[in-house]
Formats: structure tokens, C-alpha cells, sequence
């Protein structure tokens, strides 16, 4: 008797038809967002010194593809091998030698959930990639940000941004404030000027440390950009 | 050569019109609440999005999708024991009629999820014994003794508390 009832209750189980389409959204919003990532990040590197080797690559690769007719195409495979690793090598100099000056370059990186499934994504170590100034206006700290590379990822996607984590330091290195903010601000020509509470400090100097920013871009999810950001203010 | 079926890209909307409520049914009966089951439900069809094998059969598809489905649940379950929720059972809200509840399905609930799983798979989808041992990595065996288990189970408890 229980199997019928349970097989005929259960039965009656459905799913509502919006979160079918949530779902089904979801998903293929998931799917768009990796192709999106892969490609920020492909165009991120596509900057970067290996460019160099990968269009030499392309060149060489292209020039094999031409010959592959012809009974030379061994020969100019073993060359086009050659052309390649030979590029590489010069690429992953270049890269070592940019390393080695002390040029830090950001990158994106996957937030994973406790099950290793990725459920967004930040873009660490931009400290190098951002210029941050502060002066106090009225009741609160305006922070003016620059973003040198204003016209690469992720920069040039994001729409407004503002300051998510930051801490007020005094003379003596004490932290006074941490807090967060809620507030963006749209980014015209790679300058944003946002704002912050000031709380009640005395007279005095200041630092304004800022560890993380976040960007907003229409119908995407914000993104969170770490880094390490100092700037005086005197009150 | 074997014929393969649709690519996941291109059939999301009919897999979860076919298999939604299905998966659904088992999600919910196995998770309680009907946030986890949609959270186990999403995870389910982005692994079918991003990584389902070539189907031979539409029974092939069926089976992969309640396997992954359940072993989805007994993720969320394991994450839920460190993590519990004061959420109770919202079970009876997705059923399509409004007749009285036997109680039948609250019952199920009190059930430890391994018979959970079983049951369903058994009595509501039909699936035989041996299939049921792939589909949750055990032998055919074991898959009879938990069936044994959890209708005995279910019997006293239903008999018990809602009879």
C-alpha cells in the first residue's frame, strides 16, 4: 500500500515552470561566461610578450599548411617545430625579463565554490595597474581612481566601480575605520572619482588604504579587483 | 558506428522539459527544500552542458542524468551536515493536486537518504535492481537490502505516525 500511495504522491511532484527557465538561463549565462573569461584572458596575454611567438607560430604554421601537398611537407614540418620552439623560447624570455623588472601585470581568477564548481571570478594583483588619490571634501573622502590600462580587460568592460574594502590609518599606523562601500560611480575616460564616508577624526594625517575595488558592467556579475592601494589625507 | 543523440547545447530546454520534473522529484524528495534541490538541479544541467558523453539511447541519457542528479544531493547533503539549515520541508508545496496529504511523503522524509534513493529510483522511476546498483556505485545485492530497509522503515514509520 505505501509503494502505491508514494509512487502516486510523488508523481504529483512538478517543477514550476520558471524555474525551469531559470535554470535553462543559468545555464547557458555559465556556458557564455566561460567562453567570455577564456577570451578576456586570451586577450589579456595577447598583450603580453608571447604574442609575439604565437603570431609567429600562426605565420609558420600557415606556411606548413600551404606545403602539405607537396612532398616537402615533412621537411618544412620539422622546420616549422623548430620556428616554433625557437619563438617560444624567445617569448617565455621576454616574459621572464618583464617578471624580472618588477612589473607586476593583473590577472583573472576563478572564485571556486566548496565543490571546486567556479561561481564567479576576481581579477587579483592590479596594485600596478591603478592609480589612487585621495583629498576630503565636505563629510567625506573623494577617491580618485586612474586606470592606466583603461583600454584592456577588464577595464575597458566595466561600466562603474567603486570601492569595496578599505581602512583609514592615523600617524601612529592605528587602524580607525574599516569598512566597505555600496557606492559606484561611472568611469569616464579612465578616471572615476568615488566617495567615502569620513567619520568623525580629529585634525590630523591620514593613510587611505584600499584592498579591493569592484567593477560593474551592465547584465554581468560584478567583478571584484584586489590589489593594494595606499594614499595620505589630512584633515 | 553507433548513432549518438542531440549535443547538450542544443537540447537544455527539452532535456528539462522531459527529464526536469523527474529530476526535480528526486532532488526534492532527497534534499528537503526546494532551494537545494534547484541548486542541485542547476549544477546537474551545467554538467550536462559543459560535459555530458555522447548518448547511445535515450535511457542512456535518462541514467546519466539521475546519476548525476543524486550524486549532486549527496554533495549538498554532506555540505548540509556541516552547514545546516533551519529551513523545514516545503515538499508539499510542488505537488500539482490539492488532495489531502497522506503523509506518506513526510514519512519518506524521515528516511536516512540512501533509502531515500532507492525507493524513488525503484518504485516512482521503475528501474530495476541491477540498474539502480550502476547508478549508485553498489552491488545488486546491496541495492536489495537497502530497498528491504527502507520499506520496512517506511511501513513503520508511516504506520506509526501517520496512520
Amino acid at each position: 500500500m505505501e509503494r502505491t500511495l508514494l509512487k502516486e504522491e510523488i508523481k504529483e511532484i512538478t517543477m514550476p515552470d520558471e524555474m525551469k527557465a531559470r535554470i535553462v538561463e543559468n545555464c547557458r549565462n555559465a556556458g557564455l561566461e566561460k567562453e567570455n573569461i577564456d577570451m578576456k584572458i586570451m586577450d589579456i596575454e595577447g598583450k603580453a610578450a608571447i604574442d609575439n611567438s604565437v603570431v609567429e607560430n600562426k605565420t609558420t604554421e600557415r606556411t606548413v599548411q600551404n606545403k602539405t601537398h607537396t612532398a616537402s611537407a615533412r621537411k618544412w614540418s620539422r622546420i616549422a617545430t623548430v620556428a616554433a620552439a625557437v619563438a617560444l623560447c624567445l617569448g617565455l624570455g621576454g616574459v621572464t625579463v618583464m617578471a624580472g623588472s618588477g612589473k607586476l601585470e593583473g590577472f583573472f581568477a576563478d572564485v571556486t565554490r566548496w565543490d571546486g564548481a567556479v561561481v564567479g571570478m576576481t581579477y587579483e594583483q592590479a596594485t600596478e595597474e591603478i592609480e589612487v588619490s585621495a583629498t576630503v571634501s565636505g563629510d567625506s573622502i573623494v577617491v580618485d581612481v586612474v586606470f592606466l590600462k583603461a583600454g584592456e580587460a577588464p577595464y575597458a568592460f566595466l561600466d562603474s566601480v567603486g570601492v569595496q574594502a578599505y581602512s583609514i590609518v592615523n600617524a601612529e599606523g592605528k587602524t580607525l575605520v574599516e569598512g566597505t562601500s555600496n557606492e559606484k560611480a561611472g568611469i569616464a575616460d579612465g578616471i572615476v572619482s568615488c566617495k567615502l564616508p569620513l567619520d568623525e577624526l580629529e585634525s590630523g594625517n591620514y593613510k587611505l588604504i584600499i584592498t579591493e575595488f569592484v567593477g560593474s558592467a551592465k547584465a554581468d556579475q560584478d567583478l571584484p579587483i584586489k590589489g593594494y592601494w595606499v594614499c595620505e589625507f589630512s584633515l | 558506428m553507433k548513432e549518438t543523440l542531440a549535443r547538450p547545447a542544443d537540447d537544455l530546454e527539452w532535456v528539462m522539459e522531459t527529464y526536469g520534473n523527474m529530476l526535480f522529484r528526486l532532488c526534492l524528495v532527497m534534499l528537503g527544500n526546494s532551494a537545494d534541490a534547484e541548486d542541485a538541479l542547476q549544477e546537474t544541467m551545467l554538467k550536462y552542458y559543459r560535459k555530458a558523453p555522447a548518448f547511445t539511447s535515450e535511457e542512456h541519457r535518462k541514467a546519466w542524468l539521475l546519476t548525476v542528479a543524486g550524486n549532486q544531493c549527496k554533495d549538498l547533503l554532506r555540505f548540509r551536515a556541516k552547514h545546516p539549515l533551519a529551513e523545514d520541508t516545503d515538499i508539499y508545496e510542488y505537488k500539482s493536486s490539492d488532495g489531502e496529504n497522506s503523509g506518506i511523503l513526510e514519512a519518506l522524509m524521515t528516511l536516512p537518504e540512501k533509502f531515500r534513493l532507492v525507493l524513488i529510483l525503484h518504485y516512482v522511476e521503475e528501474y530495476p535492481v541491477k540498474d539502480i546498483a550502476k547508478m549508485v556505485g553498489k552491488t545488486p545485492s546491496a541495492v536489495k537490502m537497502r530497498l528491504q530497509k527502507g520499506r520496512k522503515l517506511l511501513k513503520e514509520v508511516y504506520r506509526k505516525e501517520y496512520m
